[in-house]
């Protein structure tokens, strides 16, 4: 017993050793945020354009990361690239994993369990393991207290999630979104879950139909269209929902629904639960 | 002619020597010796496995578009006919979209399209089934109407279209995204065996166009005088879409759709050298890999350590060019 604690001891700081201060290419704004979250950030030395929010300007952007390039990739001679499951092409995974460059493809998940196995991840990718475990230990934490607090709350709040895109319909958040997860962790019932998974264009009839009390929009989508009087103006049959009767619209920030359910998920949802129930 | 040859050696040893990576000349020319590691192994991999590669199916791919523009449009006798006028791009996509969503977990063993995975193969036998609907609708029993295959190509895009957005309706977001990246076309695939792939649909098309550029130049007079020319008018306009349907499958299948370069050279070609096939041909040909190897090579640097999509380039590049062209040649055109 006693020697196997300390084997496992052994285990864990050799492997430390062996991570720590790897030259890492982060893909993915889910695992940049995790990497500063956990304190690795001195290990990146590039990432994709969506990751771009937590980087300073000269931390190099490789763009999209499903059009790698794998020559400049290369050039910046990292040990290991981490990125979510649409990292690509294939053909540039390919050449990097045969110069000698470890690949790893983390979740993008939109549960809370895909979250905390995400911050485990990136904790033993980046030898911050103890780091990592109290992440974990937090994030569960905010989950508990945030599920508490709804026990308590028992109204809840039909929310609709749009995300409008300048002449094209509207795309709803249907289940299996981090936008789901969000408004359930807010409190809220999300009306389009029971009908379509991800995010999908939905009629404004469709929408009329959930009667939704409330529309949570990104802060982009907000800003574009003109907050509520140019959301009613672009969907007018919204008026004739709970939402639109009370001009009740919410905003979140967009960086909270890209990469899977991120840290800023979480801060958002708690926002969003104050600004509902207030306190 | 020659001209063009050297400006295409030029532009060909330039894309070997330019990339996001700077690399010392002579590193360059040692990593192009096989063996014996005087260069850093990375900088022989990024040589031989990334710049070599896309160097030469840039070359292929460009050369076998401006080819089957040049057919497509000696063969309707209309400017404004590329590859894509007979569907085979639309059905080509649609292919490559059918492949992404619906099936991107299967793989598809089909001997020559094995080593290029499953969204290629269908997009080559999207193309080719494309192309072939649209020739039937076009053919009754008096021969084939060019007009009426047109017409067709242009319903059957608007038909790949609405399949295309009902594949979009109910594929998830990441299959849209590979979707609609496929859809603007890039060289990153390069890979040896669909080099290999490329360049003896290049070779087998070349030799075949070429033996009938005559019979195209007939043709230019219109139908029926080729017909009192002793041309075997069906027969030639089936064999030639065929080819074409096949060319622009294959290219397709290895880099996505690029449009531009089958529209736009060969009428570089006309301007150059005039209309006759015997020459328009080759030129076309050379001038095609010319293009798509200098819009690659801006791709490529433009906006590193990012890549920016190859079609972008072509449009960017080619329109201001060809339309300060139009201007010039006004007069010979009307």
């Amino acid at each position: 017993m006693k020697h196997a604690a300390l084997s496992a001891l052994l285990f864990l700081t050799t492997s430390t050793t062996a991570w720590a201060g790897e030259r890492i290419i982060s893909a993915g704004s889910g695992i940049t945020e995790l990497m500063y979250a956990v304190g690795a950030e001195d290990q990146i030395v590039a990432v994709d354009i969506t990751s771009k929010s937590y980087v300073g300007e000269d931390v190099p952007k490789l763009g999209y990361h499903r059009q790698l390039s794998a020559e400049s990739m290369i050039a910046l001679h990292p040990d290991r690239v981490l990125g979510s499951e649409d990292m690509g092409p294939e053909t540039t995974l390919n050449l990097l994993r045969q110069a000698g460059i470890k690949i790893d493809i983390l979740n993008s998940g939109e549960t809370v369990e895909d979250l905390a196995s995400r911050v485990i991840q990136v904790g033993e990718l980046t030898g911050k393991q103890e780091a990592a475990k109290i992440l974990v230990d937090t994030i569960h934490q905010q989950v508990t207290s945030i599920q508490q607090r709804l026990t308590a709350q028992s109204d809840r709040q039909r929310i609709l999630f749009l995300t409008i895109h300048g002449g094209r319909a509207p795309m709803v958040g249907g289940r299996h979104t981090t936008a789901d997860t969000l408004i359930q962790l807010a409190g809220g019932i999300n009306p389009a879950a029971e009908q379509i998974a991800s995010y999908k264009p939905l009629s404004a009839e469709a929408m009329l139909a959930m009667q939704p009390d409330i529309i949570l929009l990104s802060t982009h989508t907000s800003q574009t269209i003109g907050g509520i009087d140019g959301l009613l103006k672009t969907l007018p049959l919204l008026a004739a929902t709970p939402a639109g009767q009370q001009k009740k619209i919410l905003t979140i920030d967009g960086t909270a629904l890209i990469g899977g359910l991120n840290l800023k998920s979480l801060e958002e949802a708690e926002r969003l639960n104050q600004a509902i129930y207030g306190q | 002619m020659p001209l063009i040859m050297g400006l295409l050696l030029f532009a060909s040893i330039s894309s070997i020597l330019v990339g996001p990576m700077s690399i010392h000349v002579s590193d360059v020319l040692w990593a192009l010796l096989p063996g014996k590691g005087t260069v850093a192994p990375h900088i022989e991999l990024i040589i031989q496995q990334v710049r070599l590669p896309r160097t030469l199916l840039c070359i292929a791919i460009g050369a076998i578009l401006a080819l089957c523009g040049a057919v497509m449009q000696g063969l309707f006798r209309n400017p404004l006919a590329d590859p894509g006028i007979i569907g085979v791009a639309g059905g080509a996509s649609l292919g490559a979209a059918m492949a992404i969503v619906l099936f991107s977990g299967l793989a598809v063993s089909y001997p020559l399209l094995l080593t290029l995975g499953t969204v290629p193969a269908f997009a080559f036998i999207g193309g080719v089934v494309t192309t072939w609907v649209v020739y039937q609708l076009g053919t009754d029993r008096s021969g084939t109407s060019v007009t009426v295959m047109l017409l067709a190509g242009v319903a059957i895009g608007a038909l790949s279209g609405a399949a295309l957005g009902l594949l979009n309706f109910y594929a998830d977001d990441q299959a849209l995204r590979d979707l609609s990246l496929w859809t603007m076309g890039s060289l990153a695939g390069a890979t040896w065996p669909g080099i290999s792939l490329a360049f003896s649909t290049l070779a087998i098309l070349f030799w075949l166009f070429n033996r009938r550029a005559s019979a195209l130049n007939a043709l230019l007079l219109g139908e029926s005088e080729a017909k009192h020319l002793g041309i075997h008018v069906q027969q030639l306009k089936r064999l030639l879409i065929l080819l074409c349907a096949a060319g622009v499958g294959v290219a397709v299948s290895l880099s996505g759709v690029i449009g531009f370069v089958g529209l736009i050279v060969p009428h570089l070609g006309r301007m150059l050298a005039g209309p006759n096939h015997k020459t328009l041909l080759p030129l076309s040909a050379l001038l095609g890999a010319l293009i798509l190897l200098i819009s690659d090579m801006l791709a490529r640097v433009a906006a590193a350590p990012a890549e920016l999509p190859v079609g972008i380039i072509t449009a960017l590049i080619g329109a201001p060019f060809f339309i300060t062209l139009l201007m010039k040649q006004r007069g010979r055109l009307q």
